[in-house]
């Protein structure tokens, strides 16, 4: 249910409040009786901030600092924009750029950057915030593109496998996010390896059996790879090879670079001495995708996308259970298609629910090794040892991390379906970081239509193409429809209860919707959804919010919202959309708080005071004339003298709900006077409850 | 930097010369060898993917002809492996192969009642 907006003037409201008060302290009023006194306590702010969207933009990319680019609505005037401390800098056709309004000499960007961490990370929320405002169609900080030079990388010369999926062009467009997380399900990982550094979330050691695991346990938290013994000369450290193909840092001048110089990897280790089992591997799955497991653990944020390079034949019920599982929960499985040189299907590749990834050797040619099943769905560089086709005195594998049992860190070129994986799990990487709304499906779909011709691959599937997959994941490329939810991240606070998601297709193919629908665990969370379009044929389908924090405790609570299209063609679309909201109270604002002593039978603002974070909320009034006071509090963010407006904190003492009037008698002091405020912020103030504002005595 | 295999192959197709060429012909995966520095020989099996074993099982020498007999196994059914090619090798010493002047490679493959496959037929020094 959606209830009405409210009008932050609203008779009624302050009527309510005033029989309130009145039935509280019987009516009276301050200003009698010669002898002052003190009145003093502490305010307690609201624990969650004013809602904004979730950082959405990556502040470690290059950009114009303090300043945002908008794409307006057509008819949208610039200028009702140049608030929220932004100043309109220059706007043509339907492009505006703000920068950051200067108060004193200082942005208020740098200011806020103070809490930000970095005047780009507050660039970046502010991007955010601008998001949330009507008119707005497209935001983003003001990026500085340019053309990346080649990675400086000491072997990237010898990564010719990187430059056959237009790779090195698709890092012009982004070269990866730290909000995306890859999964990699192999033997483990040699953590001390340069090339990873700063790159892992907590993983997992998912093998049940100690003697397989060498690391004298079974399951446990750490998937530091202990060996394999593969071989009589040692262990293959395949796990620390596949991970550095899809995330090894790159242009950091070590060793190689990864497909994905940014993204997060999260280390599950189900290969250990003799392979792995289904049931590790099904469990492995399971973690990454979030999913109850018989580890009892599951990671603080579920995988964006799963690689497996590892295989056998047959097809094992229980391992597709786990892949469709993980692909239901949001989750894109890549998988190595199998080496046997055969058309056999091989778990987990040949599942419906995973992507299955053939090798190509250095001239785009099917490897002489790799499967050409039917069920393979892309090819990607996997590399040939056996030649040395571009003559640089290597065989033609692929090169990346390595390690070996006595400790060593170096660089091998390996080759098998397991490097081909690796490549289409980074691409998929970059994919989620230009366009963060994209869900698992809509990155198959983007891969699998923008895969190019390879040479004389069989007829599943083309060669993965990291520049198309980018561009048109960023709206640019192939004719694809492309699904796109604004907000694609919600934060409804502690108070917001309701807001609207807009449905649009940015892509370049048509989207003809036949039908839509929506899913979401989340009890606290309902919606509506509208099938609406403008006079001017724009789509304007949308989904109606509410939030019911009824009988919840306190806590943070989040859930990804899926939305489904089906389109005339018959395929499926889908996008993520991210939810989240508190229950109750309260982190440090760095708002003003405007403390007030008021007439109860006027509400006429008689005494002012501020406090700040600074002085932990505290607040004290001295020299307050005998009588009866309302004590209220809150901030005026818009600057209008008005305390308690749509978008600002409010409250009153002992509570909102029960205001009561303080009575103070000459020389002798009130203190220890603590109440709360609420936050009347929420993503819509549509269900924000009755209230009276207050007007600043100065 | 760790390069993969690439061992020199000195490979005499079957023309084994005994009883030994009625061994059914190896169709499994590659194997290699070389002649070593120091008179013995290094077999190779390129494994299509991890899990695999190749391993000595023994060598007959009778004068002229030495007789190396291998092993490979595959991976145990519901053994999921890392698909990456894996050469898998071992060395066999001179002391083993005595004065002889070829040597045959036979591969016993996966299997209870499995038959020795000629895989190579290797010249000596």
């Amino acid at each position: 249910m959606i209830r009405p907006p409210e009008n932050r003037h609203n008779r009624s409201a302050s009527f309510l409040f005033l029989a309130m008060f009145a039935a509280a302290c019987g009516g009276g009023g301050g200003g009698g009786g010669a002898a002052t006194s003190t009145v003093a306590g502490e305010v307690r702010v609201p624990e969650v901030a004013p809602a904004v969207l979730a950082a959405e933009f990556d502040p470690t990319l290059p950009m114009v600092p303090e300043e945002v680019v908008v794409w307006l609505d057509q008819g949208k005037d610039p200028l009702d924009l140049a608030c929220d401390g932004f100043d309109l800098l220059r706007s043509g056709g339907p492009i505006a750029v703000y920068r950051a309004q200067a108060a004193g000499g200082r942005s208020s960007l740098r200011d806020g950057a103070v809490l930000a961490a970095s005047v780009e990370r507050a660039t970046c929320d502010a991007a955010a915030r601008m998001r949330t405002r009507p008119g707005v169609r497209h935001v983003s900080p003001n990026w500085l593109l340019q053309r990346t030079a080649e990675p400086n990388d000491t072997y990237y010369d010898k990564q010719w496998h990187y430059p056959q999926i237009n790779l090195p062009q698709a890092w012009d467009l982004t070269q990866g996010s730290t909000s995306v997380i890859v999964a990699v399900l192999d033997t483990g990982i040699v953590s001390a390896h340069p090339d990873f550094a700063g790159r892992f979330v907590n993983g997992y050691d998912m093998i049940s059996s100690a003697t397989a695991a060498r690391d004298g346990n079974g399951r446990d938290a750490d998937p530091e790879d202990e060996g394999d013994l593969a071989t009589p000369q040692g262990s293959s450290f395949h796990g620390t090879h596949v991970a550095g193909t899809i995330g090894a840092n790159g242009n950091n001048g070590v060793g190689v670079a990864g497909v994905d110089w940014n993204c997060k990897l999260m280390i599950v280790r189900v290969l250990g001495q003799g392979g792995g089992t289904i049931d590790d591997i099904a469990n492995g799955i399971l973690f990454a995708a979030r999913l109850p497991n018989a580890s009892g653990q599951l990671p603080t944020q579920r995988a964006d996308i799963v690689n497996m390079s590892l295989g056998g034949p047959g097809l094992s019920a229980v391992l597709e259970q786990a892949c469709d599982d993980a692909a239901a929960a949001g989750v894109l499985l890549v998988a190595a298609a199998g080496n046997d040189a055969s058309s056999q299907a091989n778990s987990p590749a040949a599942f419906s629910s995973v992507l299955s990834v053939g090798a190509c050797d250095l001239v785009r040619a099917p490897a002489p090794y790799t499967n050409t099943s039917p069920t393979i769905d892309l090819w990607a560089p996997g590399g040939d040892m056996g030649v040395d086709r571009n003559g640089d005195t290597y065989p033609d594998g692929v090169l990346s991390c390595m390690a070996d049992d006595q400790g060593g860190l170096f660089y091998a070129f390996e080759n098998g379906t397991s490097m081909a994986s690796p490549h289409v799990a980074g691409v998929a990487a970059l994919v989620k970081a230009a366009n963060p709304a994209l869900t698992a499906a809509q990155i198959r779909n983007v891969l699998l239509a923008t895969a190019g011709n390879g040479n004389g691959l069989p007829n599943s599937g083309g060669l993965v193409d990291a520049l198309a997959a980018v561009q048109s994941a960023q709206g640019g490329g192939a004719s694809l429809p492309l699904l796109v939810a604004t907000p694609a991240a919600i934060d409804f606070g502690a108070s917001g209860t309701a807001g609207t998601v807009t449905l649009e297709n940015r892509g370049n193919g048509t989207l003809t919707q036949t039908g839509f629908t929506f899913s979401t665990a989340a009890p606290w969370f309902s919606g509506i959804l509208s099938d609406a379009t403008a006079a001017n044929g724009i789509d304007l389908d949308s989904l109606a919010i509410t939030i019911d924090r009824t009988g919840l405790a306190n806590g943070v609570y989040a859930t990804r919202l899926t939305i489904e299209y089906q389109d005339a063609s018959m395929a499926n679309y889908a996008v993520d959309v991210e939810v989240r909201m508190q229950v109750g109270a309260s982190t440090t604002s760095t708002d003003t708080i405007y403390v007030l002593l008021v007439n109860p039978d006027t509400l006429e603002s008689l005494f002012e005071t501020s406090t700040t974070a600074g002085s932990s909320f505290a607040f004290a009034f001295g020299g307050i004339t005998t009588g009866e006071y309302l004590l209220v509090a809150g901030t005026d963010r818009d600057n209008d003298g008005i305390i308690g407006d749509d978008g600002e904190l409010f409250g009153a003492w002992p509570s909102l709900d029960a205001p009561q009037a303080i009575t103070v008698t000459g020389g002798v002091n009130s203190t220890g006077l603590e109440f709360g405020m609420e936050d009347f912020a929420g993503v819509a103030a549509a269900g924000n409850r009755p209230r009276p504002t207050f007007r600043r005595k100065s | 930097m760790k390069v993969g295999h690439g061992l020199c192959v000195g490979v005499l197709a079957a023309c084994a010369v005994t009883g030994d060429r009625m061994d059914p012909i190896w169709a499994g995966p590659a194997v290699s060898g070389r002649n070593t520095a120091d008179g013995g020989l290094e077999l190779e099996l390129l494994a299509p993917t991890a899990g695999h074993a190749f391993e000595l099982v023994g060598v007959r020498s009778d004068g002229g002809r030495a007789v190396v007999d291998c092993v490979h196994r595959t991976p145990p059914p519901g053994t999921l492996v890392a698909q990456v090619l894996t050469p898998l090798c071992f060395q066999i010493g001179p002391e083993r192969l005595g004065a002889s002047r070829e040597v045959v490679v036979r591969v016993l493959p996966p299997g209870a009642d499995a038959v020795p496959h000629r895989a190579l037929v290797l010249a000596r020094p």
